[in-house]
């Protein structure tokens, strides 16, 4: 082999090298199709691919194509594709990453579609309000969802317990989860500990006494005392033992799967309450979802039905229309609704969701869910945008600290609050 | 040596210009072989690091363009910043206290090994495995069940009689010294390395002190140990700077919060969370810039003070 030659096969081999770089650079997404994204399990993808099938069969000119990730990874992805500008056409959104995207203008306005495109008549009167950001309507929830205390029924009546009753009070169940860690004894306790949930108990706490976690203007809509009145709540619980230490609630932090429910260290878990599905796959006892506690006297419940799976549109992708035709496929045709079921939620037209059937886990969170939308406890619901202001990360993060500063006895509930306060205030400073 | 030297300067100060288009022509094969690596460093590492420096001073989401604010992140971190300060402790006491006990350790069982016992290969890929696999999730996972309220670790302190042992992870005085275990089990790769270094001490200084009356416990202080400072220096090197970079423990065990209490925060945790829980970009950058120079700082520190410990057979040219 001569000089040149040798330099020709270099030449080729670096082209061949190149040849893998080109391939990756397409995208296995076929022409035209309109993207649709995704978090979740393998089963709801099949979901989703089932769902493609049936609108594609009454539409044969449209080609959807899924793009999924786990549910740690996909927000990640989801923010760098929209921020090259090619984000899938159909983004799925959990309840706190849709105002990020919407503050960001990478959301379509979706009135546009309501009323022609998108019927959603048959959908409860607040429905539309949750998803709403200044003028624009940003996101719809794929089903209806509530906050709920999902309890082991046979565990509570092993221990001759019955479970309370809805509407019980803050008091009733203190007394009720003491009562039961001195029945069982042991490694159990009455009540996980959950002081440190700001957006769904803490904040319900807040509004059965008229305040908020946020104010409209996105300022703390609560003081030290509240604060101060709720770490001391949990704080006589665990002083009575009612609810589990402080190491074994750290330890249980996070799914569901660690949760002391499943773990045997507790009889419940607090949680928006289509989690019993899955939950009910990892346990042979009976769940069953109660709503959380009322204070005495209180005008509200401050538990309202919100989403927590929600979708939005790409505002820079071309094919709007099409994906506003897939979504009311997907919300008012009773072969969309049935394939999708209670997997993101109730479905959203009660007509729909009064005819289709469930199997029972989600039988009981549907009834739920009717419960709480219908029932004496029904409260309206506050928009996402107020919710989550730009600082609810920080704030966030800053609650859960001050709260497990308590827990593990480092501080006092007053010198807690303080030190919320102080950090809270600089986040929104910063960040508002 | 007159000469030696002229042809070294003559050598040195050839011109490029003089470099005939026949040696350009011999080169160019070596540096299309080369191109590849430039073009990897150029494009993969030095282009991504200057974004990143540019993207430290700016507040930039990932959805909106960067907008330029110049040093108010590095500001922000030291002046306002109660996690940034939470985060570097949390990661100084695992750097401080985790690397010194690994290389302890892998030096002891280095020193085990050494000792010419048969099937020493197999030993010695046994004990290798762990470093192998301790940066995984799989064993993050596991660590978190071992050192739970009813994991391994508690089931046989409770059977050699303590009563009611705590919960290691969920405790914010001991969930991190779980994770420096994990790093001192990891101990397999400096091990290697020591036990190279070992097999390198001439055997004849070993019997020359015998028969001075040397024990076993002055061979180790006086002949092992100073003559594997370069390589125990190495290791320093090698392991200060993985460890600075450690993620994957902390986020498995805290399932990414960094908690109880920040306990288990590392820097990179937190600088992850930063980037893609709350999707602050610029301030993101502004803490891998501020954990390079650490590292940097550590390493330069190491390196300064090595002529005072390490010693080299050469007189260390």
């Amino acid at each position: 082999m001569d000089r040149r030659d040798f330099l020709r096969l270099g030449l080729a081999s670096l082209g061949m090298m190149t040849l893998p770089m080109t391939a990756c650079a397409r995208s296995s997404t076929p022409e035209g199709a309109v993207r649709v994204a995704q978090f979740g399990s393998a089963g709801r993808m099949r979901i989703f691919r089932d769902l493609f099938s049936a609108f594609t069969a009454r539409h044969p000119e449209v080609v959807l194509a899924l793009e999924s990730a786990s549910n740690s990874a996909y927000v990640d992805k989801l923010a760098t594709q929209v921020s090259s500008g090619n984000a899938p056409t159909v983004l799925g959104l959990q309840y706190s990453s849709l105002p990020t995207f919407a503050r960001q203008n990478a959301l379509a306005d979706l009135r546009q579609f309501v009323g022609n495109a998108l019927d959603t008549s048959a959908f409860p009167p607040d429905y539309l309000s949750i998803g709403v950001d200044g003028d624009r309507l940003t996101g719809l929830s794929y089903g209806d969802n509530a906050f709920g205390i999902v309890y082991d029924e046979d565990r509570l009546a092993a221990a001759g317990k019955t479970p309370l009753e809805p509407g019980y009070s803050w008091d009733d169940f203190l007394a009720f989860s003491v009562d039961l860690t001195r029945a069982v004894g042991g490694d159990f306790w009455g009540t996980e500990d959950r002081s440190a949930s700001f957006d769904s108990m803490f904040k319900i706490w807040l509004l059965q006494q008229g305040k908020t976690t946020f104010t409209d203007d996105g300022t703390l809509g609560f003081d030290e005392a509240d604060l101060i009145g709720w770490l001391d709540y949990w704080q006589l619980m665990r002083d009575e033992g009612g609810t589990t230490p402080a190491p074994v609630t750290a330890e249980a932090s996070g799914s569901f799967e660690r949760s002391a429910l499943i773990r045997g260290f507790a009889p419940n878990y607090i949680t928006y309450s289509n989690a019993i599905v899955s939950m009910q796959r990892l346990t042979t006892s009976r769940l069953r979802i109660l709503p959380l506690p009322v204070h005495g006297g209180a005008q509200r419940s401050g538990q309202s039905v919100r989403g927590s799976n929600w979708v939005g549109l790409f505002a820079l992708a071309d094919e709007l229309g099409v994906a506003a035709d897939f979504l009311n496929f997907v919300f008012n045709d009773p072969e969309g609704a049935t394939i999708l079921g209670a997997e993101l939620g109730a479905p959203p037209n009660r007509e729909l969701r009064a005819i289709l059937t469930y199997p029972p886990p989600q039988q009981h969170f549907i009834d739920y869910i009717d419960f709480m939308s219908q029932g004496p406890l029904r409260d309206a619901p506050v928009p996402l945008s107020i919710d989550i202001p730009p600082a609810f990360n920080d704030v966030n993060a800053a609650f859960e600290t001050a709260v497990e500063e308590v827990r593990f006895g480092r501080r006092s509930s007053s010198e807690a609050a303080d030190w919320f306060f102080r950090t809270a205030d600089r986040a929104l400073e910063t960040l508002q | 040596m007159r000469t030696g030297r002229t042809i070294e300067r003559a050598d040195v100060t050839t011109p490029h210009s003089k470099i005939s288009y026949r040696d350009r022509r011999q080169n160019l094969p070596a540096h299309l072989f080369l191109a590849p690596w430039f073009i990897g460093l150029i494009v993969l590492t030095a282009g991504p690091m200057l974004v990143s420096l540019y993207y430290s001073m700016t507040e930039y989401s990932l959805l909106t363009d960067p907008q330029w604010v110049g040093l108010r992140n590095y500001e922000r971190m030291i002046l306002a910043d109660d996690r940034f300060w939470a985060s570097m402790g949390v990661t100084l006491r695992y750097v401080v206290i985790g690397v010194p006990l690994q290389l302890a350790f892998a030096l002891a069982v280095a020193l085990l090994l050494n000792r010419g016992i048969r099937g020493l290969t197999a030993y010695r890929a046994l004990y290798y495995l762990p470093s192998l696999l301790a940066g995984s999730v799989a064993i993050a996972v596991l660590w978190r069940q071992v050192f739970g309220l009813e994991g391994a670790f508690n089931v046989v302190l409770t059977g050699i009689g303590f009563d009611a042992p705590p919960n290691w992870i969920g405790n914010p005085d001991t969930a991190l010294y779980t994770l420096i275990l994990l790093r001192v089990w990891e101990f397999g790769s400096p091990m290697v390395i020591f036990l190279a270094g070992l097999r390198q001490i001439p055997a004849e200084y070993y019997e020359a002190s015998a028969l001075d009356g040397a024990g076993k416990f002055g061979q180790f202080f006086k002949i092992t140990l100073p003559l594997l400072t370069p390589i125990i220096f190495l290791n320093l090197i090698l392991q200060l700077i993985n460890a600075f970079q450690a993620f994957n423990s902390a986020f498995i065990v805290s399932e990414g919060t960094g908690g109880p209490l920040d306990s288990t925060l590392f820097f990179t945790l937190y600088l992850y969370q930063e980037a893609f829980t709350n999707f602050r970009m610029g301030y993101a950058s502004a803490l891998a810039w501020v954990l390079l120079a650490v590292i940097a700082l550590f390493t330069a520190v190491s390196f300064l003070t090595s002529r005072y410990w390490v010693h080299y057979d050469d007189g260390g040219r």
